[in-house]
């Protein structure tokens, strides 16, 4: 394990039990050697969920463990915990404070919604503690939780019910599972020839740059000429952005192309009459480790999605998975 | 601090063009007490108040590296601030005003100007101290305190078994294994659901096709849960009493911790423009009552970037009235005025300048106007765009920098109007530079005339290219006095340039001739 890792948090939408996974995983860790801190991308862990009427799981801090939080939700709790550091503008938006908890501490997570927000919180981190895991809230519209910046191990909560819009998101986050990862040439060479900012990349297999750009790529007016005027040869397309209908429908005739995804929270697909998943060779520009899935089945009716194999999938309502919190 | 504008008078690619946002880029230091700082133009008195507090602050001065680190070090209270004025102050809040007070003590005492007469804010230091454990980022508890955390840790080990108890129960009523306090579905046919019905320590509620089975936790259980509960209160009320009694200190020391802190952040951002300044070699301007511009090895760093080693810094003195510029093509003409412009607009908004000296009037106002060749967004063409600019008189003590004035237009009306805007704004109160091709305003009585100094003629021996006359261009700007009539035979330069990269020998020789005579 690195000095700092990151397990994140993913949910394939709302109420599909990632806050019930991310407390199972907390309580799993025990009373570990080195340091927990528990952080979130915007607000998670809200005691009243209005979509279902109930009250959700909380998240409690265990005693000596660090939370991260928007200052606003320390409210009530003053002397309960100590101030390690406080995060205020300009690199963040409001006012964030890392602190360790004294006593088991009932909290509302509240963290940044921007990448270079949560990548300073884990500077300070990695630079505060010798080792530490930090175990993220994540939000699947947040793309860039998948980026290996941010984080190293991820576990999925998946809603299983029976509205098409809900398996569309479960599929468009499973199905990437399967992509295989570039090679490691191609991968550097993607590394050093990527701005932050930039949104596509065109290459051949001479690893010679075609054609770059800063546009959104789905309302890129440039990208389809230079498809069309490079579609004989065989060229790969880097995408650091959302994959969505339009630009796979302007993508998928063209047979030699390799896309290439930034991340697998990118897919965004939904069941178009065209979409044949094998039309075009999709790979991952990293690789994702997937600890386990939790399933939240709302429907006892068969459902048509492949999980991976070899990752574990529970259903903490249902199995005996529990038991191991026991342990 | 990142520094940008309320509002950019010119366009904002003239800004980027210029380089003025890439200037502002040099004062980012991270301070958080000083996240963000929105400048505006300056009006003359602010201005000069401005310059002469941070001429008196640089001088004063003597440990600004260490003043600037322990800036750095100075928390944002902005978020702290309405907590003050509501008497509602958390904990996180008491640590930063705290690290803001003995921060803001410890730069007062570097500071020779600073009053060491601060003993209230002190006593409220002394006052706070005795609650909050700052290595520790806590409030402070009393040994009957500690007692009751030990209580509760006892008690959570007791829940924790009792817990396992309330399970153990369950499975027996039941034969159902639930871990407390995760919840459970089953489904409709399950075959312990006869026996969850009549059991009194759980309920089931039908969750779509599953029934979700509740706990109803037992007294055993909720009984010392709500003991801990108590005990919690009283540890929270215990907090709360000290976060009041210092919400309500500190409020009564509002007026005085709201005048440290806004006289902080103003001193936080002189200190950064002089920090920033000697890192990076400026200056600070001196400021002239009477309205001129006079720099000394003045910079404009788009262009000092590009040629690197071969960049000319601009020297010129300018005063009131109209200051014509003549030059041939390529001597930098254009570039002068844009350096002007970059170094006025810096001086309007109050900030340290790159040049050597710059002896400046504030400005009321800085206008350029740069040749184009019109501009599609307002429908004009470029004599339109000029009028325009031209359309509205100039407020007194502005800066005016026009390139080719009138070159807009066909030359006999080109020479006209300059010759009466020139006259005209020779006699208003308002700096007035432009560039000209029309050696006819010469004859202007009173008019300031420079010229670019003339390329040396030996180097057409062996030059080549169009970057090699760049090259050993002289980028200096000489003032005519006495006789002004070479200028009128500026067209010369430009003849012998063009014979030297024109090819066709045909034309080569017709230039030839005319520069002959």
């Amino acid at each position: 394990m690195k000095k700092l890792h990151t397990i994140c948090f993913i949910g394939s939408d709302k109420n599909a039990g990632k806050t019930t996974a991310f407390n199972f995983v907390y309580a799993k860790l025990g009373k570990p050697q080195i340091n927990t801190v528990l952080l979130s991308i915007g607000v998670n862990g809200e005691d009243f969920d209005s979509l279902e009427n109930h009250i959700k799981p909380k998240i409690v801090v265990k005693k000596d463990d660090y939370f991260v939080t928007e200052q606003n939700r320390l409210k009530g709790l003053d002397g309960l915990f100590d101030v390690v550091k406080i995060f205020s503008p300009p690199n963040f938006k409001k006012i964030f404070v890392l602190s360790r908890a004294q006593g088991n501490l009932p909290i509302v997570l509240e963290g940044p919604n921007e990448k270079q927000e949560i990548l300073k919180i884990k500077e300070f981190i990695g630079n505060y503690f010798k080792e530490v895991s930090i175990l993220l809230d994540g939000s699947i519209d947040r793309q860039f939780i998948a980026s290996a910046e941010i984080s190293d191990e991820f576990y999925f909560s998946l809603l299983i019910t029976q509205r098409l819009e809900q398996i569309k998101k479960i599929k468009n986050l499973i199905r990437p599972l399967t992509y295989e990862v570039v090679s490691f040439k191609i991968k550097s060479f993607i590394q050093k020839n990527l701005n932050d900012l930039d949104k596509t990349i065109i290459f051949d297999e001479s690893l010679k740059i075609i054609y770059k750009s800063l546009e959104i790529s789905f309302l890129d007016k440039n990208l389809l000429p230079q498809l069309k005027e490079n579609a004989t040869k065989k060229i790969y397309i880097y995408l650091n952005g959302a994959l969505t209908n339009h630009l796979w429908e302007m993508l998928f005739p063209f047979k030699n192309l390799t896309l290439i995804l930034n991340s697998f929270t990118q897919e965004l697909i939904s069941n178009i009459p065209q979409y044949k998943e094998d039309t075009i060779k999709k790979l991952l520009l990293n690789k994702i480790k997937l600890s386990g899935i939790f399933l939240r089945e709302e429907t006892s009716k068969k459902s048509d999605i492949f999980l991976p194999e070899n990752v574990p999938v529970y259903n903490l309502f249902r199995e005996e998975a529990l038991d191991e919190v026991r342990i | 601090m990142k520094l940008e504008f309320k509002s950019y008078q010119q366009d904002l690619l003239l800004g980027t063009e210029i380089g003025i946002l890439k200037y502002l880029e040099l004062f980012n230091i991270d301070v958080p007490i000083l996240p963000y700082k929105v400048l505006d133009h300056l009006s003359k008195s602010r201005a000069q108040n401005f310059y002469q507090e941070l001429t008196h602050l640089n001088k004063s001065t003597q440990n600004l590296e260490k003043i600037m680190n322990l800036s750095k070090e100075l928390p944002n209270l902005d978020w702290v601030t309405p907590m003050i004025e509501q008497k509602t102050i958390n904990q996180a809040g008491l640590l930063s005003l705290y690290n803001f007070l003995k921060k803001n003590i410890e730069l007062q005492l570097i500071e020779s100007f600073s009053k060491k007469e601060t003993p209230s804010l002190q006593k409220l230091i002394d006052q706070i101290d005795i609650y909050i454990d700052t290595s520790k980022g806590c409030l402070k508890s009393n040994s009957e305190i500690n007692q009751v955390k030990k209580q509760i840790d006892e008690l959570e080990s007791s829940i924790d078994e009792l817990s396992k108890r309330y399970e153990q129960d369950i499975f027996k009523d039941t034969s159902l294994k639930m871990i407390y306090p995760w919840p459970k579905e089953i489904s409709p046919d399950h075959s312990a659901l006869e026996k969850i019905k009549k059991t009194p320590l759980l309920k089931t509620v039908k969750h779509n096709d599953y029934l979700l089975v509740e706990y109803i936790p037992p007294k055993y259980l909720t009984e010392i849960v709500s003991k801990k509960e108590k005990l919690e209160k009283i540890i929270s009320s215990y907090y709360q009493q000290i976060i009041n009694k210092l919400a309500l200190a500190i409020f009564r020391k509002q007026k005085i911790i709201t005048l440290q802190y806004e006289k902080r952040i103003k001193l936080t951002y002189q200190y950064i423009l002089l920090f920033c300044m000697k890192k990076h070699k400026l200056v600070l301007p001196e400021i002239s009552n009477a309205l001129r511009f006079e720099v000394i090895d003045g910079i404009l760093p788009v262009i000092q970037n590009k040629r690197e080693n071969k960049y000319v810094p601009l020297n010129i003195s300018l005063s009131k009235g109209s200051n014509v510029l003549f030059g041939a093509n390529m001597a930098g003409k254009t570039s002068v005025l844009k350096t002007i412009y970059f170094l006025s607009f810096l001086v309007s908004l109050g900030l340290p300048v790159p040049a050597k000296k710059l002896i400046t009037s504030i400005p009321s106002n800085v206008k350029i106007h740069l040749k184009s060749s019109g501009a599609i967004s307002s429908n004009l063409s470029s004599f339109g765009e000029e009028l325009d600019f031209f359309s509205k008189d100039f407020a007194s003590g502005s800066v005016v920098l026009v390139d080719e004035l009138f070159q807009t237009t066909n030359p006999l009306a080109g020479k006209d109007l300059s010759t009466i805007f020139l006259k005209y704004f020779n006699n208003k109160n308002i700096l007035f530079f432009c560039t000209t091709q029309y050696p006819e305003v010469i004859k202007i009585k009173n008019l300031n005339l420079y010229k670019m100094r003339d390329v040396n003629q030996n180097i057409f021996k062996t030059i080549k290219t169009l970057s090699d006359l760049l090259n050993n261009m002289p980028f200096k700007v000489e003032k005519v006095t006495g006789d002004k009539t070479y200028i009128t035979k500026e067209g010369t330069m430009a003849l012998l340039i063009a014979r030297h990269f024109i090819k066709n020998e045909n034309i080569k020789q017709s230039i030839s001739k005319k520069i002959k005579g």
